[in-house]
């Protein structure tokens, strides 16, 4: 009596535990929408089928219904399974990319199985059925899967990674506790009070069987995860890696046409100069003379202007430093003639500040700017350039003692002022002019943070 | 005149005598032009051409030569290399770099090999005293580290107009 009371409790245990495991797995599926779940959760409901309502309508067994029922839930709903477990396993240790010989099994057996089931289903429903021929064709084709199953674990087990070998494991489970149960029902070996053990032992492996391929889809999932993010991390270096190379490209390009610039088109210039001045030298006569002059003049000014695009071509001129000496030789060269008595002061330290190609060509066509005015407007006799830095700002003034610049009048020059402002703004610098004794253009650039080169 | 001239001068101590220059410089059409420009120049001839660096080292060590106006962008020997080779050999003589663009790293580098200062193509012309124009020489005697130090360079570097 206590034996059939505890065959009841497990009966109801096992179905409850069946319940919860297919609404955990359902929610796994939702949850992270990897397959193997969804068939996972198939299987148990035909399991559910299978155990559970062949329990509903063997308790029953009024009508013809009840009968077909039964006898379709015993064995089609079992098949059924059976056939959900073999398209798992082709999933999840992916047959088809590693074991292609034993796919093509698992296709035929899945073929055949699905036809068992459609001539069951309508026999079944047809009533054409003995229940000896469907009790020998069911435990035939449990033999034939357990065969199959044994089998190809054997041969599969060890070329298989370890979430293969989880889900392999629980199939073990299933189909050693299956055998049993068929020996046991094929054999008749149970006296009636135990009749259920058959059963039992099905369930059982059922349970083993879930406990392991969660185990596994778990391990599968985590190393798919830790793949993707492996992928992630090369995709993410390899697109470092083509910024780098533009980066790269761009500077090399850079460096080609200032090389060329300087090769070809400065020899060719310095020639143009250098022959019209032996020309000058030879000729008496005034106005070639003058023409002459004037060629080599030209020449001289396109050097300088190539000069300068050369320089802020080359890439290795991108500081703070190269600027300034840069603006500084640039002025002492620019005052020499002109009779204005010019001083340069720079900081004993110039802060090591890298600059870009425009910020560097803005500033030093608005210092141009500046000198320009000096030589053409101010009438002034001496000028000086000074480079003050704190550690926030770099300062460029350029101060001359000339009449100053009166605002009102201005309008003959009045664009170079604001171009010279609007230069310096767009990066960021700031623009003051002073007229106190003379004039006093300020240039003060802020100075962020830049890594030590 | 500048304390350059009279360096020479007392150097030689003849005071009529031409400051003689020997030029090295791989184009022909430049270095025919500057040929004519210094011999045009008073005070100045220019006695001996090289075509490349290799030759100027062949030839040049032993000879009376006062200035050497060497071109930085040679063929084969470059004229950095030349003048740190010839320099050695010829204690007696001043080399001037000769060069399209002032860019600071050949010139910093031709400095520390032992040129004295540049001339820019460009700059010679006419009447042009080379060694003497304030234009033409870009850096004057200043007390300057020889040693290769960066630090020191980098200074001195800016002080190089």
């Amino acid at each position: 009596m206590n034996s059939i009371l505890l065959f009841e409790n497990f009966h109801w245990f096992t179905l409850g535990a069946f319940v919860m495991i297919l609404g955990y797995i359902i929610f796994q599926y939702i949850n992270v929408k990897q397959s193997e779940y969804l068939i996972f959760a198939i299987n148990i409901v035909f399991v559910l089928l299978g155990t559970g309502g062949s329990y509903y309508f063997a308790t029953r067994y009024d009508t013809a219904f009840d009968q077909m029922m039964l006898r379709l839930l015993n064995t089609s709903a079992h098949v059924c399974s059976f056939i959900v477990n073999l398209i798992l396993m082709q999933k999840l240790l992916d047959l088809k990319k590693f074991f292609p010989a034993l796919n093509r099994i698992v296709v035929i057996l899945i073929a055949s199985l699905s036809i068992y089931v459609i001539i069951d289903i309508w026999l079944s429903i047809n009533h054409r059925y003995y229940s000896g021929i469907q009790f020998l064709s069911y435990n035939t084709v449990r033999v034939v899967l357990i065969i199959f199953s044994l089998t190809s674990t054997a041969f599969i087990f060890r070329k298989c990674d370890l979430s293969g070998k989880y889900f392999l494991i629980g199939l073990l489970g299933y189909v050693l506790f299956g055998a049993t149960a068929t020996i046991f029902q094929v054999f008749d070996l149970l006296p009636e009070t135990y009749s259920q053990i058959p059963a039992y032992c099905f369930r059982t492996g059922v349970l083993i069987q879930i406990l392991f391929f969660s185990l596994g889809v778990g391990k599968k999932i985590k190393i798919h995860n830790q793949q993707q993010a492996l992928l992630k991390q090369l995709l993410q270096e390899q697109v470092f890696r083509n910024e780098l190379e533009k980066e790269k490209a761009i500077l090399h390009e850079r460096s080609r046409i200032s090389r060329d610039m300087h090769d070809d088109l400065g020899t060719g210039l310095s020639k143009i100069a250098l022959l019209s001045e032996v020309l000058k030298q030879q000729s008496a006569d005034e106005p070639s003379r003058i023409s002459l002059e004037k060629i080599s003049t030209s020449a001289k000014e396109a050097l300088e202007t190539i000069s300068e695009i050369v320089w802020s071509l080359n890439p290795k001129n991108d500081t703070l430093e190269n600027l300034t000496s840069y603006l500084r030789k640039y002025t002492v060269e620019y005052f020499e003639p002109t009779g204005i008595n010019c001083k340069v002061k720079l900081p004993e330290k110039i802060p090591y500040i890298m600059l870009t190609g425009i910020q560097r060509r803005n500033i030093y066509l608005s210092v141009k700017e500046a000198l320009h005015n000096i030589v053409k407007h101010s009438q002034a006799r001496n000028a000086r350039l000074t480079f003050v830095n704190d550690l926030k700002s770099f300062q460029i003034n350029i101060e001359d003692d000339g009449k100053g610049l009166n605002v009102a009048r201005t309008t003959s020059w009045g664009n170079g002022l604001v171009n010279m402002k609007k230069r310096v703004e767009e990066n960021g610098g700031k623009f003051e002019l002073e007229n106190k004794i003379g004039t006093t253009v300020r240039i003060t650039f802020p100075i962020q943070d830049t890594p030590k080169g | 005149m500048t304390i350059r001239q009279t360096t020479f001068v007392t150097k030689q101590n003849l005071m009529e005598d031409l400051i003689r220059v020997a030029l090295v410089e791989d184009e022909t059409d430049i270095r025919e032009a500057m040929r004519v420009l210094i011999n045009g120049s008073k005070n100045f001839e220019c006695i001996y051409t090289y075509a490349s660096g290799e030759d100027a080292l062949k030839d040049l060590p032993g000879k009376d030569v006062n200035v050497v106006i060497m071109d930085i962008h040679l063929p084969g020997t470059n004229g950095i290399e030349c003048v740190a080779d010839l320099n050695l050999k010829m204690p007696k003589t001043q080399f001037m770099m000769c060069t399209v663009y002032d860019d600071d790293d050949n010139i910093f580098s031709a400095l520390q090999s032992g040129a004295t200062g540049y001339i820019l193509k460009r700059n010679c012309q006419e009447g042009c005293d080379l060694t003497s124009t304030e234009k033409n020489i870009k850096f004057r005697d200043r007390n300057i580290d020889r040693t290769g130090n960066r630090n020191s360079g980098l200074s001195f570097q800016r002080l190089l107009i």
